[in-house]
């Protein structure tokens, strides 16, 4: 029987890199409307707790708030994505995924950093790398599926029955920032 | 002190010395606290009108050394009653200046019940359910009722202390005043916290006025701008984020398990009372500041902490928690909306809202000269809400201490320069 599994994922990096767009593209497109941010794995489900920190890039003590217990990250800026990963390292659980996602694949002519800085930058601190366009919605949902095929799937991390699954619908009306209602502390 | 208006001073002076000599003699400790209380507040507040001669000093005078004179088993809590009551009648103490003293020893601490410690704990403990109450309150998303914490205990006693506006204060002051003035302070502290010695309540004052400073000096053009061109932002969320470092190095810098406790409790207690004045801006930065992994690490520190503190911090937790959107927060601000109180929002939540609503794909694709009418109209909306809480009689109009509160802005700045780049 297929088994459903949740993960928190938090989004981090510099304003402006496109981050909300990049989830926006993630929930909106690849999935229905009317849908969860899931993924199917090998017949389990993941479903993602996405928290954006959309705005609030520059509030450096809010950051760890954010990814407190976070099963993953994904940063999306290279040039502090070092930064990044030393805190996430020394703060957050010590399983976290970090996924490095190079945004804005569509602007070619202004590629900052190569496909092979990245990747070896990625290798370098086991993390995995991806390129992607929000705008184009290339790559989106392969990276969010190398996550998912990258997460421990523990029985911590089936989703508990008492939550209904459309109480945890992502709500795109209101912000960036999506969470879900849960009795317990999530952070 | 309805007694005040129809007995004379000095009969008023030996009924309550009488009645705390009593109750030494029969242990009562409601009683001896009462009458302490009632005489602190006589001292704190008549002073200058019924206590003009000396001979209206002398029966609480005479009290006490009896008090002392019969060798009664005097608990710690006790003589430090009588010395504080000795202070108060010769005028070498006023309430809010407790440096003179040790810092540490009238504050509350945790893991003694209310009663044994000193009586000017007690109030605040019922001070502090009140405010436990509201908290809840907000939380369930009821309306809060007005002030009820608005000019507290501590905040009403202090007529000698050099005293100026804001206002005032903005103006020009000489470099070199400001320094030493700092100094002494700092000497005066010593290797304890202001966070230990000062009054809840005047901290958290103070904090209102150092937040309402720099939330009044952002424009409306440089949030919708942002992150470009936006300096007063960039330099507000660099002073958030140096307020939470002062504080988390605050906690880490106290020498013993025990002093960083009383910091901690003491944070909670500015929480709470940055709450009641609608500083959310603070009540973000101490609540991150207690949730940062090192000092949420200080399980020794944390363990003094007794169970109804303990519970209010989960309550605050919840209060500041992003779930849902800062759920909480937004639903206490959105109440702070309508009335003409001052307030200071936590400017973080519409830098989010207005980033998402910039990033929100429009309905029409690239290449579409259409306006995005619905983005702007949002944008409109949120910058409204934004410039509603700067109105200018949203101002705080509480007392200062100037000196006070320039320590408060070095302490920062020095953070700043700690850090790392």
């Amino acid at each position: 029987m297929p088994k459903i599994y949740q993960y928190k994922l938090v989004l981090l990096g510099e304003s402006a890199v496109g981050k909300s767009s990049l989830v926006l593209r993630f929930v909106k497109n690849s999935f229905s409307d009317h849908q969860e941010s899931t993924i199917g794995v090998d017949k389990d489900t993941l479903k993602f707790e996405i928290w954006d920190t959309a705005g609030q890039e520059r509030y450096n003590s809010l950051a760890p708030m954010y990814y407190r217990g976070a099963h993953a990250a994904v940063v999306d800026s290279f040039e502090r994505a070092k930064k990044w990963v030393t805190e996430l390292l020394r703060n957050a659980s010590p399983n976290i995924v970090i996924a490095l996602v190079g945004n804005k694949l569509d602007l070619a002519t202004h590629r900052q950093v190569t496909l092979e800085e990245g990747q070896a930058y990625a290798d370098e601190a086991n993390l995995l790398f991806t390129e992607a366009s929000a705008r184009s919605g290339d790559g989106v949902s392969e990276a969010f599926i190398k996550i998912a095929k990258k997460l421990p799937k523990t029985e911590q991390q089936m989703a508990s029955p008492r939550l209904a699954p459309d109480a945890r619908r992502v709500d795109l009306n209101r912000s960036g920032a999506e969470s879900y209602p849960t009795t317990n502390r999530c952070c | 002190m309805a007694f005040r208006s129809f007995v004379a001073p000095v009969d008023l002076a030996e009924m309550l010395s009488f009645r705390l000599m009593h109750s030494y003699d029969k242990k009562e400790e409601n009683v001896k606290l009462r009458t302490f209380v009632t005489l602190r507040q006589w001292l704190c507040h008549y002073y200058e009108i019924d206590f003009g001669e000396d001979y209206v000093k002398q029966p609480i005078l005479d009290a006490i050394e009896k008090i002392r004179g019969r060798r009664l088993e005097l608990t710690l809590a006790d003589q430090q009653i009588l010395n504080k009551l000795k202070k108060y009648v010769n005028r070498e103490e006023l309430a809010p200046e407790e440096l003179s003293r040790d810092p540490l020893r009238g504050t509350y601490l945790a893991g003694n019940s209310s009663m044994s410690s000193s009586s000017e704990s007690t109030g605040s403990v019922s001070w502090f359910k009140k405010l436990g109450r509201r908290i809840r309150k907000v939380i369930k998303g009821d309306n809060i009722e007005e002030e009820v914490v608005a000019g507290d205990e501590s905040s009403a006693v202090s007529p000698s202390i050099d005293t100026g506006q804001l206002s005032w204060f903005d103006g020009s002051i000489s470099l070199g005043y400001q320094w030493t003035k700092c100094d002494d302070l700092a000497t005066k502290y010593g290797k304890h916290s202001c966070l230990a010695v000062e009054y809840t309540g005047i901290m958290a004052e103070h904090l209102c006025l150092i937040e309402s400073k720099w939330f009044h000096s952002v424009s409306w053009t440089e949030l919708l701008s942002y992150p470009h061109r936006a300096q007063s932002i960039d330099s507000c969320i660099e002073h958030f984020n140096q307020m939470c470092q002062w504080m988390i190095s605050e906690i880490l810098r106290a020498p013993s398990h025990n002093e960083q406790a009383v910091i901690i409790q003491k944070l909670i207690r500015i929480t709470l009372k940055c709450l009641g004045y609608s500083n959310f801006n603070s009540v973000m930065q101490i609540m991150l500041a207690l949730q940062n992994p090192s000092v949420e690490g200080l399980h020794q520190a944390w363990k003094r902490l007794n169970e109804y503190e303990r519970s209010l911090y989960e309550d605050l937790v919840v209060f500041v928690s992003p779930l849902r959107n800062f759920r909480n927060i937004r639903k206490a601000m959105e109440l702070q909306e309508v009335a003409c109180t001052p307030c200071i929002p936590f400017t973080g939540l519409y830098l989010s809202d207005l980033s998402s609503n910039r990033e929100r794909p429009g309905n029409c694709d690239i290449g579409c000269d259409l306006v995005p009418w619905f983005r702007h109209q949002t944008a409109a909306r949120i910058i409204k809400q934004f410039k509603a809480f700067q109105s200018a009689d949203r101002l705080f109009s509480f007392t200062l201490r100037p000196e006070l509160y320039r320590y408060l802005l070095s302490c920062c700045q020095q953070t700043q320069e700690d850090q790392p780049p």
